[in-house]
């Protein structure tokens, strides 16, 4: 056996007291700590990076591009990508199996950053406005299912007994229907168009967030400090604002973040259907589904659309991945 | 425990009819009819509802349909897909193919799923674990389609090394791509869930003792954490079957793979209500009765578990 | 670790040993392949009205007479025929050789079973409404069901004479014999079949040149050559079969590989193929029109119709959106579809209408926003999506709307998109402004889509047209009309509809259709139609 020596130990991390102390504390040190945590995952800070591009692109990518949004020209259909300096390297130089349209066509001059598509569309300017529709379509979802989410959940599971039981019955049934066939049909019965698929989504997606929400309720109000919170007269409504909620509010955001990717997924499946929104308005889904008829002749006009839903999605799913490790390290992977 | 299953069975069968309800309610709404043709009148549009027995009232005509399901196991005829023919001889035919192609990924994802979760979740805070999980978030984020894009371009178009679509002649060769875009998730999941529960097992104290002992720590990851680990991977089989149907839908658009799932998103595009109905009753049957599986089998297999999740 | 390799090594074999035996050897028959975007619908000659539906079922049944490759009419089941000086009983003479493939004779009875199957209101056939326009005897009050079907105007004389008296003399008779719809059927398997009769591939029996061996949904139609077929020797190939592939591109790509002989593909990707030797472009008789619903107050503007046909470029939709054979609609009657009396095409004869002209759109324009008393307009423009055989109606209405926000300044095209069900319910029953819609031929004459889509009170009429004066001239050259016995005059009477149609801007044709085609430089023979379904019946392919 060695000599134990001074250097063999060291002082214990202080963060399992943080830890600890969390629990009791909900201010401003639960999310100072968590943000603490999160910072170290590498994973999730390349993510939020990862979106925080997306979106600043998003908002002002279409603006950063050279030609109008939506403007068909006729003489400058199909081109590929074609981007200024790059072109030196062979790379992005705007051609397609082996010949350059740009040339063909005289337009040397011209450049689209990401093609364009079969009515001549600059294809720059869609995908951004696309990624923004895409957005707006998730995060309008998301939030209204969160509301309706929480409050069912809450509802359902600080109460429990008969009102636990109706109410998990009703999440029982919708949720017997795949998510897929209901969203379809929603958005058929309400007519394409941006509304209906937002509500549709809507109509599907709170359910997780109860489940979610319904669990963590239930484990929290056994806890002594809402027992002592109920024992000293408090009211339900207080209770479950001042104590249940904000102890769960770390669970809520994960959630949150794991339900805007399938959200967008969501639309995104619609489109390639050929479901969705009305035309010219397009997401990101819609120009992979037009994008994707051609992807024999004309590789870009689907690859840029997947590249950016891809890494859109990737990115949400490893923040989430990173938050839901930074409230909590111990709920499952999930 | 048999009363426990009796009354599941039970909930099932309530929600399965409450679920048809619905659906049946929903396709009062479906805009258009399944009969507008080009060539259509108004005047035999009349004939063709009366005689399709759609021109009865809401609640007759649900009985009637829910008995000759309940009755005969009869769904119908197809009123604009295949004309007149019985919808459970178009359905049954492409379930078959479904069922294959969901159960080769559901393998596949699974085997893949468990080796990467093991090397994982063995290796924890390596750079193995680092990719493993990366590629595994990878699987989890981007969407079947895309995967089903990406692989069809690539081993179908420019390597030409698999067949694109799904040929009737070859069932196993051309259904390999889409097994393979199903199991993406499936994989992701599974090495997931298993790196957690694999991790945690490991920092148990019982097996800490073990290792105490002297045993190689390869045995000790084989012998006592996988065994535990893998239990629990039961419980993600449930989820995991919702995300092949959905996956299936969207798979079987790109592949051509005339399964269950192209033919709802058909039904669906041409009002065809009978195969509509068929499948999503198929969809949700087989979800319930797989949740259900895998609460009594968990129920079985660990037994603490019954009492606490309950009804 | 061991177990995982073995695990890991057993999956892999299972895969390649399955995957071995997975590719099929193909045998020495000759068999055409050919790719096929969608299913059948149905194989029953009546309930069928799909492109797809139509192809499979000439396959596998003859009518009377058929189309030879130039489209003129060629003997079938019907040997010889006799038209009546009056032109109005024809007399079928049938060959004595003609089977059915469960050995029993073709005979009258099974065309006069037919034909009163096809009219007969309970069944609610969609074509029936051939009947009236072929002018059968009762045909009008069968289909209404004030007569029963025997009263129909079809007799048989003995097993081979099949009689069928007209109302009135219909120039365009003998094309429509040749329509699957005017299919024998027989009757005592059908009636045996019953319900079932033609769903699946045992309730069906054939008298055509190939049988059809089966169908399996969503994947294939295989069909073998029919050895009881009389004109057998004529048939070359062993077997016919349609896969179905659901996407154009990987049908493509199956043809390169030279597993597929036939294949369409869309015009996203005929950049790729244009130069391939079995590229071509079949014309097709389908014609793309914008339908301005006339019961809608703004829509009943004139001018405002006007100026729409005058203000897009459809030389663009067609060879540059389209650019698969598609050409641009001078017209509504479509280009191949009829000849008339002095060997003029009538599409070339009627002349060029709604030409694009921006000044004179503009200038419409204005006139339609004074009267309707507003400075700015929008008008929503209804359109299936996902729609059928082309998928581009999408694009097309993306084009539409910028060509007359660009030249219409004040417009503003809302596109709305719905699925094709229920843009045709939507159109059926008035509830739209302008709908992006085509209309395919059923017999080779104007009056296909003169007089079925325009004549006031027509069914199929979605523009709501009409117009008294128009009406009377149509009337005029119909079966039984002042000007029908004149060729000539009623071949210039048609003319001047077309032209009085045309400049009301009751209807704003754009674009008739084209196939881009790939066809295996190895096969011949393949008919193909404007009017009608492609024939496979003399089709060869060498090995």
């Amino acid at each position: 056996m060695e000599n134990i020596t001074k250097e063999m130990f060291t002082p214990v991390s202080t963060q399992d007291h943080q830890v600890q102390e969390m629990v009791f504390d909900t201010g401003a040190t639960f999310f100072k700590d968590a943000w603490k945590r999160f910072r170290k995952n590498k994973g999730g800070v390349i993510g939020l990076f990862a979106i925080i591009f997306i979106l600043t692109m998003a908002l002002i990518g279409p603006m950063l591009g050279t030609h109008i949004y939506n403007e068909l020209i006729a003489e400058h259909i199909d081109l590929p990508a074609r981007v200024p300096f790059l072109e030196n390297f062979g790379i992005f130089d705007g051609s397609v199996n082996g010949f350059n349209p740009y040339i063909k066509r005289g337009l040397t001059d011209i450049y689209y950053w990401f093609g364009t598509d079969n009515l001549g569309r600059d294809l720059w300017a869609r995908v951004w406005m696309g990624t923004r529709i895409s957005f707006f379509v998730a995060f309008v979802a998301v939030a209204i299912d969160v509301v309706f989410g929480i409050t069912y959940g809450l509802i359902s599971g600080y109460f429990g007994g008969k009102v636990d039981l109706v109410m998990q019955r009703v999440v029982e049934v919708i949720s017997g229907i795949p998510n897929l066939v209901v969203v379809i049909l929603l958005v058929l019965v309400l007519k394409p168009g941006l509304t209906s698929i937002i509500l549709a989504l809507m109509i599907t997606g709170w359910i997780s967030m109860s489940r979610v929400v319904r669990s963590q309720t239930l484990k929290i109000k056994e806890m002594e400090f809402v027992l002592a919170a109920k024992s000293l007269g408090a009211s339900s409504f207080f209770i479950i604002a001042k104590e249940v909620l904000p102890n769960i509010i770390g669970q809520i955001i994960v959630m949150t973040m794991f339900s805007i990717p399938s959200a967008i997924f969501y639309e995104s499946f619609l489109a390639f259907i050929g479901l969705g929104l009305q035309p010219p308005i397009a997401s990101l889904g819609v120009l992979i589904s037009r994008g994707y008829l051609a992807m024999l002749t004309y590789p870009h006009m689907v690859t840029f659309p997947v590249v950016v839903l891809s890494t859109l999605m990737l990115s949400f799913n490893l923040v989430a991945d990173g938050l839901r490790d930074a409230f909590d390290p111990k709920m499952k992977g999930f | 425990m048999l009363k426990y299953i009796t009354k599941r069975v039970f909930w099932s069968i309530v929600t399965l009819l409450i679920i048809i309800f619905i659906l049946f309610l929903l396709l009062q709404f479906m805009p258009g009819t399944p009969f507008d043709d080009e060539k259509l009148t108004e005047a035999q549009r009349i004939i063709m509802y009366a005689k399709y027995g759609l021109d009865a009232p809401f609640w007759q005509r649900f009985g009637i349909y829910l008995k000759n399901i309940l009755l005969e196991g009869d769904f119908g005829i197809s009123l604009a897909l295949q004309k007149n023919q019985l919808v459970q001889d178009i359905v049954l035919p492409r379930l078959g193919i479904s069922i294959r192609i969901g159960l080769q990924a559901l393998l596949l994802g699974t085997s893949m799923g468990v080796v990467y979760g093991v090397i994982s979740g063995a290796n924890k805070n390596t750079w193995v674990d680092t990719i493993t999980t990366f590629v595994a978030v990878l699987g989890v984020s981007v969407p079947s389609y895309v995967f089903a894009l990406l692989l069809s371009y690539f081993f179908g178009y420019k390597w030409r090394i698999f067949s694109i679509t799904y040929r009737h002649g070859m069932p196993f060769w051309s259904s390999i791509l889409p097994t393979i875009s199903l199991s993406m998730f499936v994989m992701a999941q599974t090495t997931r869930f298993l790196r957690t529960e694999l991790i945690e097992v490991l920092s148990s104290e019982y097996i800490k003792l073990v290792e105490a002992k002297g045993v190689k720590r390869i045995k000790v990851i084989f012998r006592h954490g996988i065994r535990n680990a893998l239990i629990s991977v039961v419980t993600i089989l449930g989820p995991l079957t919702v995300t092949l149907m959905t996956g299936s839908l969207v798979v079987e658009r790109v592949y051509g793979v005339p399964g269950i799932g192209d033919l709802l998103v058909e039904g669906i595009l041409t009002n065809d209500f009978n195969v509509i109905v068929m499948i999503a009753f198929i969809y949700s049957a087989l979800y319930i009765t797989m949740n259900l599986a895998v609460d009594i089998l968990y129920g079985i297999i660990d037994p603490r578990i019954r009492v606490a999740k309950g009804g | 670790m061991k177990f995982l390799t073995k695990y890991l090594a057993l999956l892999l074999i299972s895969f390649l040993v399955v995957g071995c035996t997975g590719g099929k050897v193909e045998g020495e028959d000759l068999i055409l392949k050919v790719a096929k975007s969608s299913d059948v619908i149905s194989l029953d000659t009546h309930v069928a009205t799909d492109g797809v539906s139509f192809e499979v079922i000439k396959a596998f049944t003859e009518g009377l007479v058929e189309y030879d490759a130039d489209g003129k009419i060629i003997a079938g089941v019907a040997k010889a025929w006799d038209v009546s000086a009056d032109g109005k009983v024809y007399t079928f003479t049938l060959r004595e050789d003609a089977f059915w493939s469960n050995g029993t004779k073709v005979t009258a009875a099974d065309f006069v079973y037919g034909f009163q199957r096809l009219a007969d209101p309970a069944k609610t056939h969609q074509y029936s409404y051939l009947v009236e326009s072929l002018k059968i005897a009762n045909g009008a009050d069968v289909l209404a069901g004030t007569k029963p079907v025997t009263d129909l105007g079809v007799k048989a004389e003995g097993d081979f004479k099949f009689v069928v008296t007209l109302d009135e003399a219909v120039p365009y008779f003998m094309q429509l014999m040749t329509f699957p719809s005017f299919h024998p059927v027989n009757k005592a398997f059908a009636e045996a079949a019953g319900d079932k009769y033609a769903t699946t591939v045992e309730f069906l029996i054939s008298n055509g040149p190939f049988v059809l061996k089966e169908w399996i949904s969503g994947s294939l139609i295989k069909f073998e050559k029919n050895d009881k077929y009389w004109d057998k020797a004529a048939v070359k190939l062993d077997g016919l079969e349609f896969q179905i592939f659901k996407d154009y591109q990987s049908a493509a790509l199956e043809f390169e590989a030279g597993t597929i002989d036939v294949t369409a593909i869309t015009s996203n990707i005929v950049d790729r193929y244009k130069d391939n030797a079995g590229y071509t472009e079949v014309k097709l008789g389908y014609v793309w029109f914008l339908s301005p619903n006339q019961l809608n107050v703004t829509m009943q503007n004139k001018n405002l119709r006007l100026a729409l046909a005058h203000a897009f470029d459809r030389a663009q939709i067609a060879d540059n959106l389209l650019g698969d054979g598609s050409i641009v609609a001078t017209g509504i009657v479509s280009s191949g579809l009829v000849t008339g009396p002095n060997g003029k095409d009538f599409r070339d004869d009627s002349g060029v209408f709604q030409a694009m002209d921006v000044a004179k759109a503009k200038a419409f324009w204005e006139a339609a926003k004074t009267e309707l008393g507003v400075t700015a307009l929008t008008i929503e423009l209804l359109v299936g999506s996902p729609e059928t055989d082309t998928g581009l109606a999408v694009g097309t209405a993306e084009f539409l709307k910028s060509e007359f926000e660009k030249n219409l300044p004040g417009l503003t095209i809302q596109i709305k998109t719905t699925i094709k069900k229920d843009r045709l319910d939507l159109m059926n029953n008035g509830n739209y402004q302008l709908g992006l819609t085509r209309w395919g031929p059923d017999f080779a004459d104007p009056l296909t889509y003169l007089k079925d889509l325009f004549e006031t009170g027509s069914p199929y009429n979605y523009p709501r047209f009409s117009n008294a004066e128009y009406d009377a001239i149509i009337a005029s050259v119909s079966p039984g009309g002042s000007l029908a016995a004149d060729l000539t005059v009623r071949w210039n009477t048609l003319k001047q509809a077309e032209a009085l149609l045309l400049g009301e801007a009751g209807v704003i044709p754009a674009w008739q259709t084209g196939t881009a085609m790939l066809i295996s430089t190895k096969v011949t023979g393949i008919e193909y139609h404007v009017v009608g379904m492609p024939c496979y019946k003399r089709a060869t392919k060498v090995k």
